[in-house]
């Protein structure tokens, strides 16, 4: 069920100016559907002007319970290479990758017939979120944490962007709806849909998936960068048994386990700082943890927790120092009114 | 022989001990006013800057300094629980029975249909917060305002209002 309703000319994308393509974008306002909802056309954009370009188109799943863009690809996997094909004839390139978790799905979309886009079976593993990851499997090139892939002329998208971005140029329908695993089941819903109308008992309910995704409130509603709706395991968690299976996991090699037991003492040193902004919220500490305690909420709050500490310490600062800049002025006023008060008296008693 | 080599022993000597004495008394002297002026500017930095005058000090530095001097250290009320046990930490004080109540964030805004536009209350902001030409409406700015309820009480038309940090 896909309901849209066509609102801009259709477009022969391969006759058409790289630039008018990316207004197209710009104007269906395509953004990154794997999580981040970055603006594609800014990311094209970006990429425009490096050396080499290469497009990566991101089908790999990594999050537990999480089908839908593997759906996409077998129900629409041609769309999306024709989209891994306009953003390519954007970037004016013929390296072109598609990363897909599944060698079936592989030998699938091969007999599409775009023989310019490679098709790559990669293992799933928690780290393929990170595009770096994928990058260095894919072109060996290693990104720097600091750096964007983008400046490198590498434009990693999802593969649920990539079908929008292919309706939105080629037949000129803006996207309004997404594919979302709900629950296990993967169906197209509506942006914007309120997520209690799709699920009537909120309580259980992560948007995103049970690993990485965020606990529902009632007000929330089915973004462009929800892939799925799934089910709260971390209501019956039990108590931590130090196994450390959670740091072991962690793809970045942060002490989750002691990251954890100082989130429930609310007490955060100035290094495990450091350890809370390296997390990228992979969510593998989650999917590892066997008493099922949600950790990656954990350090989500205490991140939070920390950066309102310091931002509450930089106004105090400020507001000493605006303080001892009041004083000073008030000190030099008064010393000027004493002194024109002392020379006024003076005058007054030389006419005397 | 013992005389030839007494008499410089004992005059060195001398004015070395005396030397020594000197730089001791005046190592002391110096040495422990910088230390306690280091100290008050650790009781300043727990503070929580409002410079809302609530322990009867005019500001911050004034309390962190008394509090250095012997001065009780529960008397801060926007820093609340928090402010008093990091205080009893860093003094090795300890924290007494009552407890302090968890300060809520407040900021002061200025009804505008009623300022009258007197100043008043930039006289009276410690931090200043507060901005506005005279005879025109003054606006209390959200981000510098530390909630110190200060302007409150100068203000003839009682226009401002106390509430929640959102």
């Amino acid at each position: 069920m896909n309901v849209e309703t066509s609102e801009l000319p259709p477009m022969n994308w391969r006759t058409t100016a790289p630039q008018d393509i990316l207004e197209r974008i710009k104007e269906c306002k395509i953004v990154g559907m794997g999580g981040a909802g970055y603006p594609t056309n800014l990311k094209i954009a970006a990429a425009m002007d490096a050396k080499s370009r290469v497009v990566i188109a991101n089908g790999v799943e990594t999050d537990p319970g999480v089908t839908a863009d593997r759906t996409l690809l077998a129900h629409h996997g041609e769309d999306v290479l024709e989209g891994i094909l306009i953003v390519g004839r954007i970037l004016n390139t013929t390296s072109c990758h598609l990363a897909v978790d599944d060698s079936d799905l592989a030998s699938e979309l091969r007999k599409c017939g775009q023989h310019s886009v490679a098709v790559t079976p990669v293992k799933p593993s928690y780290q393929i979120g990170e595009e770096r990851v994928l990058i260095r499997k894919l072109t060996n090139k290693h990104i720097p944490a600091d750096a964007y892939p983008a400046q490198d002329g590498i434009v990693v998208l999802n593969v649920a962007t990539l079908y929008a971005l292919c309706k939105c140029v080629r037949d000129g329908i803006a996207p309004t709806h997404r594919m979302v695993t709900v629950l296990g089941i993967d169906e197209w819903h509506q942006i914007g849909t309120t997520v209690r109308s799709l699920i009537p008992d909120i309580r259980k309910i992560r948007l995103g998936s049970s690993a990485t995704g965020r606990v529902a409130e009632h007000s929330d509603v089915l973004e462009a960068t929800h892939n799925a709706i799934s089910q709260d395991h971390s209501l019956d968690s039990i108590a931590c048994i130090r196994c450390g299976k959670c740091t072991a996991a962690c793809p970045r090699d942060l002490p989750v386990e002691r990251m954890y037991e100082e989130s429930t003492r609310a007490a955060v040193s100035p290094a495990s700082l450091q350890n809370l902004r390296a997390c990228n919220e992979c969510g593998a500490c989650v999917v590892a943890c066997p008493s099922r305690i949600h950790l990656l909420d954990h350090i989500r709050n205490s991140r939070s927790h920390c950066e309102r500490e310091a931002v509450r310490e930089e106004n105090a600062r400020k507001a000493r120092s605006r303080h001892q800049s009041k004083q000073a002025r008030v000190r030099h006023s008064a010393e000027i009114d004493r002194a024109k008060r002392r020379s006024r008296m003076q005058q007054d008693h030389q006419w005397q | 022989m013992i005389e030839a080599l007494a008499i410089p022993v004992v005059v060195l000597g001398t004015v070395g001990g005396l030397l020594a004495a000197v730089i001791v008394t005046f190592d002391a002297l110096v040495g422990s006013k910088r230390a306690s002026n280091d100290l008050v500017v650790a009781v300043d930095e727990l503070l929580p800057q409002t410079q809302c005058a609530q322990c009867g000090y005019p500001g911050c530095r004034p309390y962190a300094e008394a509090v250095v001097e012997g001065e009780s250290i529960a008397l801060c009320i926007p820093g609340g629980e928090k402010t008093h046990e990091a205080l009893a930490r860093l003094l090795d004080r300890p924290l007494g029975d009552e407890k302090l109540a968890d300060p809520s964030e407040i900021v002061a805004r200025i009804q505008e249909e009623k300022c009258v536009g007197c100043g008043l209350c930039v006289v009276a902001c410690p931090v200043d917060a507060i901005i506005g030409a005279p005879q025109f409406l003054h606006t209390i700015l959200e981000s510098h305002c530390t909630g110190c309820e200060l302007c409150v009480p100068p203000c003839p038309v009682a226009c401002i209002e106390l509430e929640e940090r959102a």
